[in-house]
């Protein structure tokens, strides 16, 4: 068994957001773990692998953009449908998005993975909500 | 013995001298502008119900004009007493098409229905002109102090009649032409010339009255004829008033055929059945369809290819039959195949007496608007990813460095900043450029490709990666080529910019070729490069609005799509070909545009 303590993934292409969105959390809970990509399929593949071996104890926070490049947010979520459910249930994922086409809004809405839709940029108010979500 | 009688009358008809001048004055003339203005009124003016009435009002005053002037020349009482029965002939039927005219120009005979009013004006003028026929209209003769022979009624019963008549339709006519100027006084299109037919009516009213009961009852005058001549100055008044005020241009009815064939909307009718009954023009061009094709068949089976366009249209069938009107939009399928969004401006189609017989509809083709508004949607949704893209950063970064001390830090978080806000911009100028490439109409710039090659070349300097990229040119042309310089510019600079951003990094010398030559009447251009190349599930997809296809690219994936634009504009095509690490080629193709001969 790996380590027990909450987690937080961001995937988007943009390095910008991923330093925003890391500094924020920090600031509000400096010893949570922080993990960004900006490609989706190496932020997959650190979940299959990573994530395969660890207990259902400690929740697990990810937030993803839509508009990528090569792979979008929704084909990324087709991907982690496939994962064994162990995995998928330790996941509160969150759309973190620049959109405000209301079909991003309602994919995010209708997805049964997805939790809720986040405009961006993450604001101090989101996070105390989220990090209040990853300690119950 | 009948036979004598009518050679005895014949002979009589022709008794005339022509040695009053006054008679030509005070008929001749009068009558001869009548009938002008008849021949004006019936064979130039548009022919509907309330032209139809003046003509035939004007016809008959000219006639009974001349005739009363001919009684006035004759030189034998036989002769006048003719002359005169002829001459009461078309009195009573002038004042009836009087006051049709007066009730067709006001619009009220719309109250009633057209035979109602038939009936009641001509029905009475039949009957007294059987009466003149019949001999009931009896006229003393006279020989006159101004003319030879005069002829005057005798008081009877059918002249009384007769004159009761004529004064009941000129006093209603009177009445009612009074009324509408009342009416209408303050609407400035109509005001005066309701107003000048108003008081061309008073005039020989008036004067009527002033000559056949003020002179001869209480002057004592008899037979100072100018009633009947006044009555041209009503005539004249109502040509005024059309010829000068326009009176009766405006009124769409006369004209409402010509409106239909030539204006741009289709306009279809059909019958309660949806059978068309009548398409014009604009309607057939539209669909592609002949009338004779149309006719008589069931609009929504023909014209309507989707459940929802055919629920549509049954659901306003039904309206019609409730007289109602509406707005909506169906795709129509032409005869070709095609379909064609059309906004449809619906009414109900009555008869004279208010049912509903059918439906007419305006026919709009909306099909260039709705790809605009799918475009705008597109546009609108898509710019909030990457214009509220670089501006979320931006208010993020601001927050951090409001929380943050460490002035290394702030420095970071400032250059993002900056770096964010020329994102923004760029997505911004490039957006601007495809809005100018596509309003772009003028084609006759000579391209010189050696020069915009080098032109855009030094717009790099400074650019970061370009300085490690060898970039060649090959131009085969012998000719000029004419084009928009902007819209070149445009194409060679976003090509060129992607071989360099898109350069394969693992290569010592990255390279772009760049070659121009005529090929069957079109210039082709082809950039060749040994860049990291395009994945070929997204090859199709490179030209597409804001789409990225590698996960290293910073761009606002505007850049293909504004080359697309510029060719699309130029009416040439471009094709990629590129493997995935092993280079890009673009190839485009140009019409040889022949806008400047030298």
């Amino acid at each position: 068994m790996k380590s027990m303590s909450p987690e937080i993934i961001i995937i988007d292409d943009d390095p910008i957001n991923n330093i925003i969105c890391t500094q924020q959390i920090k600031r509000k809970a400096p010893d949570i773990k922080i993990v960004d990509f900006i490609s989706p399929l190496h932020g997959l593949s650190y979940i299959t692998d990573e994530h395969s071996q660890r207990s259902s104890a400690s929740k697990t926070i990810l937030l993803l953009d839509i508009n990528m490049p090569v792979m979008t947010g929704w084909e990324f979520l087709d991907r982690f449908d496939t994962l064994c459910i162990d995995i998928k249930n330790n996941f509160m994922i969150y759309i973190l998005s620049s959109s405000f086409d209301p079909i991003d809004k309602n994919g995010a809405k209708t997805n049964p993975l997805v939790k809720d839709f986040i405009s961006k940029p993450l604001t101090e108010g989101v996070i105390i909500t989220l990090l209040k979500e990853l300690r119950k | 013995m009948s036979l004598k009688i009518e050679i005895i009358m014949q002979k009589n008809l022709f008794h005339l001298s022509f040695d009053y001048w006054e008679v030509f004055l005070l008929f001749i003339i009068p009558a001869l502008t009548d009938i002008s203005i008849f021949i004006y009124a019936f064979f130039f003016l548009p022919q509907n119900k309330r032209n139809k009435a003046f003509s035939a009002f004007v016809l008959l005053l000219g006639i009974a004009q001349a005739l009363d002037g001919i009684m006035r020349l004759s030189n034998t009482a036989e002769t006048a007493m003719e002359w005169s029965r002829i001459s009461a002939a078309p009195w009573v039927f002038i004042t009836s098409f009087g006051l049709l005219f007066a009730l067709r120009y006001t619009k009220w005979d719309r109250k009633f229905s057209n035979n109602l009013i038939l009936t009641f004006l001509f029905l009475p003028s039949i009957l007294l002109e059987f009466g003149i026929i019949g001999g009931l209209y009896e006229v003393s003769v006279e020989k006159s102090e101004l003319w030879h022979w005069i002829a005057n009624p005798k008081s009877t019963t059918a002249t009384n009649m007769i004159y009761m008549w004529n004064t009941v339709t000129s006093l209603v006519t009177f009445v009612l032409f009074w009324l509408y100027y009342f009416k209408v006084r303050k609407d400035e299109n109509r005001r005066d010339f309701s107003l000048l037919i108003a008081a061309g009516n008073t005039i020989p009213f008036v004067t009527g009255i002033t000559s056949e009961v003020v002179f001869p009852l209480v002057l004592g005058i008899e037979d100072f004829p100018i009633s009947t001549p006044a009555i041209t100055i009503f005539s004249v008044s109502i040509l005024i008033a059309i010829v000068k005020y326009k009176a009766f241009d405006y009124s769409p009815k006369h004209q409402w055929k010509n409106i239909l064939e030539t204006m741009n909307e289709g306009v279809l009718i059909v019958n309660n059945q949806d059978q068309i009954m009548y398409a014009n023009k604009a309607f057939c061009e539209q669909t592609g369809y002949e009338f004779g094709e149309l006719k008589g068949v069931i609009a929504r089976n023909l014209l309507t290819d989707e459940i929802e366009s055919k629920k549509k249209v049954e659901q306003v069938i039904k309206e019609r039959e409730d007289k109602k009107s509406s707005q909506y939009e169906i795709l129509i399928k032409t005869k070709r195949g095609q379909k064609i969004w059309t906004l449809i401006s619906g009414s109900p189609y009555l008869d004279i007496h208010g049912n509903v017989i059918g439906s007419i509809g305006i026919h709009t083709n909306i099909s260039e608007l709705k790809l605009a508004n799918n475009e705008l949607k597109l546009f609108i949704y898509k710019a909030s990813h990457d214009l509220r893209g670089p501006l979320a950063s931006i208010l993020g970064l601001t927050d951090l460095i409001h929380h943050e001390n460490d002035k290394e830090k702030i420095k970071n978080y400032s250059a993002m900043i900056d770096y964010s806000a020329k994102k923004l911009d760029t997505v911004l100028i490039n957006l601007a450029k495809n809005m100018q490439i596509k309003e772009i109409d003028r084609f006759d710039d000579e391209i010189n490709f050696g020069e915009l090659i080098n032109e855009t070349l030094k717009r790099f300097v400074g650019y970061e990666g370009f300085q490690y990229i060898s970039i060649t040119k090959e131009i085969m042309l012998e000719e000029l080529f004419f084009s928009n310089k902007l819209i070149m510019e445009s194409v060679f600079q976003n090509i060129i910019e992607n071989a360099i951003k898109y350069r394969d990094l693992s290569f010592a010398n990255p390279w772009l070729k760049i070659s121009i030559s005529k090929i069957e009447n079109r210039i082709q251009i082809v950039f060749l490069d040994n860049g990291i190349g395009i994945e070929p599930s997204f090859q199709n997809r490179v030209f597409e609005m804001y789409f990225r296809g590698t996960e290293t690219s910073k761009g606002s994936g505007l850049g293909l799509y504004l080359v697309k634009t510029a060719i699309d504009k130029l009416g040439g095509t471009i094709e990629v070909e590129s493997k995935k690490n092993n280079g890009t080629k673009f190839l485009i193709s140009l019409p040889v545009v022949k806008s400047k001969v030298i």
